[in-house]
């Protein structure tokens, strides 16, 4: 089973760096291939980061240019892919501390009331009855827990996407975000435990 | 252990990543602590709420969109060198191909242009002089016509000022002085390369005088910088009759003496006509020109001219002006002197003093006065 995929991650590799030297020899045909493998997953990320669709489109159109420009300097000591997601998360980071800076996003408030479809609703806490979880739309339950993880900081942030959300095992982190295997757990310890709190108020109930 | 310890461990508890000892105590508080395991319990829904996150599709122009922006970096990356040849398959051979296609067309060019081209040229300067001269003497010695053919390389090379050296060497040996320097005075017309208009109203040379020709041919021959074909000539000639050397000087000197006669006629004060010798000043060095032009008014006038001498190129302007006149000087190139002389007409009464327009070679300083009308 293991080995079925590392042999399909060594092929994918190959892949990638294939496609690397060819875009290195000018052929944009093969940018547009990587382009296309790596979109939505790279959109993922960034959308989880930034908790925006559109800015995370623009997050990851500049990732994309960006590694084009740089794709010469790009030496392969890391999987394509790992110096991708740097790039976006990267990226990422510095939309966030630009829209911090400018004020103008809201981050969510646990106790704010909470524009719905259906209007402006109060965070009650749990009543009898089935549970609110249950009772919310998935897409109402999605977007909260997104709110809760605005309310991180970027460095919880993106262990808790990488990890929770993207799958990614601990030795992909360790090389995307050149951080120590202990530091990945601790982040992702205090992420989770922050998270938790901020979803059991968040959605009533676990 | 304790919940505090526990909890932080709870994380890595889930993902089975304690070692087996860790986990056995973690069961163990679990069983007996209900707010660690309700918090175990919270964890883990966490991270499945985390995974149950619904994922978000890119838009469908996302690729074409990034793929605008790459392509557009591209192109502004690609260096000029490699716009020119890149790709190497296909651009190499056609700008092979259009280098191979110019020089072709060029060279067709060439040859359909090069017989026109030879109609047009301009007859150099001294060509109607030499041409005028075979007229008037049809029947010359065979030697004389190897000279003639000599004399058009020769002048074109101009050793005018070398040669006049030895000229007043020449002068020197001979006792009739006055009578050579007359000669020369004569020759002088053809000597200078005056226009060609010009050359038509000249009277034809006179023919000099058998005795004195011959000498000059020697003192011609002698100098050591006189280039190699007059000494040539001279040894065709000497045994040829003295009517075929009567001939041959009145060419030869043409350029021998050019140099010599100004200077010569300067120290002996023979009247010699105006025109050579202004044509010999020109030769040497600038010409002034002066004209005086009256007009109404001066000030305005001397703005104009000053700024049509801008127009024409004239160089080293100089504007002084007067109480009731205004005085301009500098130097204008000589093709542009008729130019010049024409627009001053428009502009008021027009003097020429002390010189002719058509005279001027070579660029000349002018001294342009502007008064008021009388």
């Amino acid at each position: 089973m293991s080995n079925r995929v590392e042999e399909r991650i060594q092929r994918t590799v190959d892949d990638d760096s294939r496609l690397v030297s060819s875009c290195r020899q000018g052929e944009i045909d093969a940018f547009e291939a990587l382009v296309q493998k790596y979109q939505k997953k790279m959109l993922n990320v960034a959308y989880r980061m930034i908790g925006d669709y559109d800015e995370a489109c623009e997050v990851v159109q500049d990732s994309f240019l960006s590694a084009y420009r740089s794709i010469k300097k790009f030496r392969g000591e890391s999987r394509f892919s790992t110096w991708l997601y740097r790039i976006v998360l990267n990226l990422s980071r510095n939309r966030i501390a630009q829209v911090r800076t400018r004020g103008s996003r809201e981050v969510y408030s646990i106790d704010a009331p909470k524009a719905t479809e259906e209007g402006s609703m109060r965070m009650d806490p749990p009543d009898e009855g089935p549970s609110p979880l249950e009772q919310m739309e998935k897409k109402e339950v999605d977007a909260r827990v997104q709110g809760c993880i605005n309310g991180l900081d970027s460095e919880y942030r993106e262990v808790l996407v990488l990890r929770d959300i993207q799958g990614f095992s601990y030795e992909e982190i360790h090389d995307i975000l050149k951080i120590p295997d202990g530091t990945v757990k601790s982040r992702l310890f205090r992420a989770r435990d922050a998270l938790k709190e901020c979803l059991k108020k968040a959605l009533g109930d676990l | 252990m304790e919940c505090h310890d526990i909890r932080k461990s709870l994380s890595a508890y889930l993902e089975g990543m304690v070692s087996p000892e860790d986990q056995e105590l973690i069961d163990q508080h679990l069983a007996s602590c209900r707010a660690c395991s309700t918090a175990l319990y919270e964890l883990n829904r966490t991270g499945e709420v985390l995974k149950n996150l619904k994922e978000v599709e890119p838009p469908p122009w996302m690729t074409q969109k990034i793929m605008a922006r790459v392509r557009e970096e591209a192109e502004s990356k690609r260096g000029f060198i490699q716009k020119l040849f890149y790709p190497l398959h296909i651009k190499v051979p056609l700008e092979a191909f259009a280098t191979v296609l110019i020089a072709v067309v060029a060279v067709y060019v060439f040859k359909a242009v090069e017989p026109e081209m030879k109609g047009l040229q301009p007859p150099s300067p001294r060509e109607p002089v030499i041409a005028r001269q075979e007229a008037p003497y049809p029947a010359k010695a065979p030697a004389a016509e190897t000279q003639v053919a000599r004399e058009k390389v020769v002048p074109q090379e101009g050793p005018a000022r070398t040669i006049s050296k030895d000229l007043a060497v020449a002068e020197k040996e001979t006792p009739k002085k006055a009578q050579v320097d007359e000669e020369v005075g004569g020759r002088k017309f053809k000597d200078a390369p005056p226009p060609v208009s010009e050359i038509k109203t000249l009277p034809a040379p006179p023919p000099a005088s058998p005795s004195t020709a011959p000498k000059k041919e020697a003192a011609v021959s002698q100098p050591t910088e006189v280039p190699r074909i007059a000494e040539s000539r001279t040894a065709e000639r000497a045994p040829s009759p003295p009517a075929a050397a009567a001939i041959a000087p009145t060419q030869e000197d043409k350029m021998a003496l050019a140099g010599e006669a100004a200077r010569e006629r300067k120290e002996l004060k023979k009247a010699q006509p105006m025109a050579p010798s202004l044509r010999m000043a020109a030769k040497s060095k600038a010409e002034v020109m002066s004209f005086v032009v009256r007009v109404r008014e001066v000030r305005l006038a001397g703005g104009k001219v000053e700024s049509l001498l801008h127009r024409l190129g004239a160089f080293r302007i100089d504007r002084v002006s007067r109480e009731s006149d205004e005085i301009i000087t500098a130097e204008v190139k000589a093709e542009k002197m008729k130019e010049l002389s024409e627009k001053l007409k428009l502009m008021g009464e027009v003097e020429e003093k002390d010189s002719r327009l058509d005279t001027i070679e070579k660029d000349a300083t002018l001294r342009i006065e502007i008064v008021p009308v009388r």
